[in-house]
């Protein structure tokens, strides 16, 4: 069901053992000014961030994740952001092994000015395109630019404040 | 010298694309304009080149840098960016690594 409730808790934000975005903060111009946490991704390498989540409260319908980001500099180009989930279902998913993350992508164009946020949405439908998460689970959310995609030809970094996802 | 690898052309287009995140200076043109490793094309390719043909010239040359740029990264690079391309291939140049990473920090 199609609730629209925010269904997705984030319990932890995680570095991967190789690969991860720099954690940064991004200065702001107020008095005194803001220096908001960002995770600033590669233009050349890909690079992966997980969200450890808790699944509460879901229905049984789709989810959208919304990833908003700014430009570190650029003010052309676009950015192809993708998200994959890995169920940690009860006595069957160890994490020992290893799990080829299935992502679902979208690319976004950067803001007007390298300051400004864009809310891109990715979305799954119920199922194995979420890797079959049920209700009360964990799972391990892995963000990734694709800056081997056509679309990825933004210059410089694209910095992601933070994730959301709601049952749609 | 003979013109740089692609390896150290994408040295360049990596550190200068950190080095203007870290310095929040935008920039009007795309990462492929730039450089474009898998078809060592862009700016840096076309600095490059025309620093490998002018460089070593002893005699009058009045060809200028700025017609070696694509119309994009011509109009889309700020005087201070086209300067700073010029200079860290300059660098490259020398072969000695370190030096660029003196100016753009790790340039990998």
């Amino acid at each position: 069901m199609a609730s629209g409730n925010p269904v997705v808790q984030i319990l932890e934000v995680m570095l991967p053992g190789s690969t991860f975005p720099e954690l940064k903060t991004r200065t702001g111009g107020s008095t005194p000014a803001e220096r908001v946490i960002i995770h600033s991704f590669d233009a050349a390498t890909a690079e992966y961030l997980d969200f450890k989540c808790l699944l509460l409260g879901y229905g049984g319908g789709g989810l959208t994740f919304t990833c908003p980001w700014s430009a570190a500099s650029a003010i052309t180009g676009g950015v192809r952001w993708g998200v994959a989930i890995r169920r940690m279902q009860d006595d069957i998913e160890d994490i020992d092994t290893a799990q080829t993350y299935d992502f679902n992508e979208v690319t976004d164009t950067t803001a007007s000015a390298s300051g400004e946020l864009s809310y891109p949405t990715i979305t799954f439908t119920d199922g194995a395109d979420m890797d079959s998460w049920a209700n009360g689970e964990i799972a391990i959310v892995r963000v990734y630019r694709n800056v081997s995609h056509a679309g990825d030809d933004m210059s410089g970094d694209g910095e992601l404040w933070d994730l959301s996802g709601k049952e749609t | 010298m003979a013109a740089l690898s692609v390896q150290t052309r994408t040295q360049i287009w990596r550190g200068l694309m950190r080095h203007w995140s870290n310095t929040r200076e935008p920039v009007a043109v795309t990462k492929h304009v730039l450089y474009n490793p898998a078809t060592n094309t862009g700016a840096v390719a076309d600095t490059d080149n025309w620093q490998d043909t002018h460089g070593g010239n002893v005699a009058l040359d009045t060809i200028g840098y700025n017609g070696t740029l694509s119309l994009e990264a011509r109009t889309g690079l700020t005087l201070s960016q086209k300067g700073l391309l010029f200079a860290v291939n300059a660098l490259a140049r020398t072969g000695n690594i370190d030096l660029l990473r003196r100016v753009l920090g790790e340039v990998d």
